[in-house]
């Protein structure tokens, strides 16, 4: 009887092998050779938000390229180095790409002496997912989410579909208006207008308790209401801000646009960190893979979530570059 | 407890007919040879297929709509519907693995051979049918790799000359794939196949008690060979083996979880189908074959190679069966086992 036994478990061996290398293990775990468009998750915490956290060694890198739409005022595409860490309960991305401009002051007041002028954009990344199926979506990522092509009626764009509650889970990470809190602006997009002449519309903020970022504007909107207690820091956070006081002002100065607190609620699932240096943007998302939330795509070790990535540069002409095709995230 | 199995006894009687089932002698060889024991672990692992499959057939939704989202409950949702489909899946897989070794130790042994020529053309049978249950099993999730490759397999029955349009239909009925096609697929795995399948195990182990096991392949002294009970000896065995197949289905269901891609996408004309790995050399054959030479891989090869199974035990009549002395069909075991696993290798690379 031992001699079977032992004979049926060498047997085995072989055949599972042969199993495994053809693939028998299927999509998710069972090995076999990845895609350009596949982000691997990889079974590893890293200890914080820094980008150069040694667990970020173990990550697979993933090199998304982003292009150019029809119709787009950015000028050139953006490849983004993309990473992904999670353990039983959380998730972590980490980005990076090369921007030479750190554009970290959006429509920030420039005080010329007697008057205000606001100007300036700041540099973002988002990533896009489904909450509820999206047709196309999964095959078409990005493209069937917002573009679709510029001549079509509105009705074609923003997932703007009349008695279908389509959903897509946006995490918006914002140079200045987020990551001053250290948070990536939880979103969603659906086909309900809030505002039926604006697509933009479709874009709504996911439940929130408090915070966020206000328009530090007096209400003819002309200049500041308030300002922070430095000057020329693109931004400053409620707690802090205080009335205006021009007589502490002089001519160039600047004083934030953007009022700031920590979102408290589903719009702050998500801690992000970004930096900018030598050139180049290092970003980091977390949030937990199940936010509880309905507002927010419930992440699952073993599944495989199509997502789309696009890159705002705030330099030039403001817009974004998207991901050419759908990308896959998957569980190591 | 005796006293109610005597009751149910004087009344169904059906102590005779189970004593008589399970003490049939088991031959020496046969009860010291693994490879004897494929034959009882195909049937362990229907039982396995059968009791998983009606477990998710609580929770599956056979429509375009409903299937992919139920399996996804199943596996990521439903406490334990991981483990029930993983081991759904790779009990599929090892059904195929161990029905191929077990005609593979057969026809090595010569075993088809008079009188057991038909036990052998219902184990070519059995092969069918499971195949088929992988091939309708593997629509069911209407994921993109199971869409995809239906639609491939019943466009290459489609292909065959004069009843391919008539089987194409049959399989999706209609000209396009959708509700229909996944209800008959649900159809047949759920109840056609596995009434096939009972039938066709039942007929092959009548058949097999009738005519008995074929004798050792060497037989020294003038002794004749000797057995053991079926029950209690040889059946402890068995269960020690299949107890060890559970445990290795339960470890492979959770390191290898069992796949679902992305819900299938009827307009994706780009996604690539792939089979399941027991028809990569089929798949990979199929490349070799394109255009009008199409019918050769799909209807002339595997006609001849399943024609040629069947009709072995009438063809090759001699009395011999050892291996090393039949070298034609130690031969051709060889080109076929090679062939398979060079196209398997190619397609899986």
């Amino acid at each position: 009887m031992k001699s079977r036994l032992i004979w049926i478990v060498l047997a085995c061996v072989p055949l599972a092998a042969i199993v495994g290398a053809c693939g028998g293990g299927g999509d998710s775990g069972g090995g076999g050779k990845a895609s350009p468009n596949e982000l691997l998750a990889a079974k590893k915490s890293p200890a914080s938000l820094a980008a150069d956290d040694a667990a970020w060694k173990d990550a697979r890198v993933t090199t998304i390229k982003t292009s150019v739409v029809e119709g787009s005022k950015a000028t050139h595409p953006v490849d983004v180095a993309t990473q992904a860490l999670y353990s039983g309960t959380d998730i972590w991305f980490r980005f990076e790409w090369a921007d030479a401009t750190d554009n970290s002051a959006t429509r920030i007041w420039t005080y010329d002496g007697s008057g205000w002028k606001s100007s300036g954009n700041e540099d973002r990344l988002s990533l896009y997912w489904e909450i509820t199926p999206i047709d196309g979506f999964q095959t078409k990522g990005c493209t069937v989410l917002c573009h679709n092509p510029a001549a079509d009626p509105i009705a074609k764009w923003y997932m703007v579909s009349p008695g279908k509650d389509d959903r897509a889970d946006n995490w918006h990470g914002k140079s200045v208006r987020t990551n001053t809190v250290q948070q990536a602006d939880d979103k969603y997009l659906n086909g309900a207008l809030s505002d039926p002449s604006d697509i933009e519309s479709a874009s709504k903020g996911d439940q929130k308790d408090s915070g966020g970022y206000v328009d530090n504007k007096t209400a003819d909107g002309k200049a500041p209401a308030k300002m922070g207690a430095t000057p020329g820091k693109p931004s400053v956070l409620v707690s802090e801000a205080v009335a205006l006081d021009v007589s502490k002002l002089k001519a160039g100065d600047t004083v934030p646009r953007e009022l700031l607190a920590p979102y408290v609620g589903s719009r702050g699932d998500i801690e992000a960190k970004g930096t900018w240096a030598n050139g180049k943007w290092t970003l980091v998302f977390h949030r937990k893979l199940d936010t509880g939330h309905d507002d927010d795509v419930k992440l699952v070790p073993g599944k495989v979530f199509p997502f789309g990535l696009a890159v705002h540069d705030a330099a030039g002409a403001y817009d974004h570059t998207i991901s050419n095709d759908v990308l896959l995230l998957k569980f190591k | 407890m005796k006293t109610v199995l005597n009751w149910l006894d004087d009344r169904t009687g059906w102590n005779r007919p189970l004593r008589a089932l399970f003490r049939y002698p088991v031959p020496a060889h046969a009860h010291h040879n693994p490879m004897f024991s494929f034959g009882s672990l195909i049937v362990v692992l229907f039982m396995f297929q059968a009791l998983t499959g009606i477990l998710m057939a609580f929770y599956y939704e056979p429509s375009p709509e409903g299937a992919y989202f139920s399996v996804d409950y199943i596996q990521f949702t439903l406490k334990y519907g991981w483990l029930v489909r993983g081991v759904h899946h790779w009990s599929a897989s090892a059904m195929i693995v161990l029905v191929v070794l077990h005609l593979l130790r057969t026809y090595l042994y010569g075993a088809y051979k008079k009188p057991r020529e038909l036990t052998w053309v219902l184990g070519v049978v059995l092969l069918l049918i499971v195949a088929s249950f992988g091939f309708t099993g593997y629509l069911l999730p209407w994921d993109q790799k199971g869409y995809w490759a239906t639609k491939v397999g019943t466009e290459i029955a489609g292909s065959v000359p004069l009843v391919g349009a008539s089987l194409r239909g049959l399989m999706r009925g209609g000209d396009v794939m959708g509700i229909t096609t996944l209800t008959r697929f649900y159809t047949a795995h759920m109840l056609i196949l596995p009434a096939a399948f009972l039938t066709v195990v039942l007929g092959h182990l009548a058949l097999m008690r009738r005519n008995k096991l074929a004798p050792a392949l060497v037989h020294r002294g003038d002794e004749p060979e000797k057995s053991v009970p079926f029950y209690p000896t040889h059946l402890a065995i068995e269960a020690v083996i299949a107890l060890g197949v559970v445990v290795a289905l339960i470890v492979a269901a959770n390191l290898f979880p069992a796949p679902l891609g992305l819900r299938a996408d009827p307009s994706d004309s780009s996604f690539v189908p792939r089979p399941d790995w027991y028809f990569l050399f089929y798949f990979q054959l199929l490349k070799y074959f394109p255009g009008s030479l199409e019918a050769v891989a799909t209807v002339l090869i595997p006609l001849f190679f399943f024609g040629s199974m069947v009709l072995l035990p009438f063809i090759d009549r001699g009395e011999e069966r050892r291996p090393w002395k039949r070298p034609i069909a130690a031969g051709a075991f060889v080109f076929y086992a090679a062939g398979v696993l060079a196209l398997t290798a190619i397609a899986a690379g």
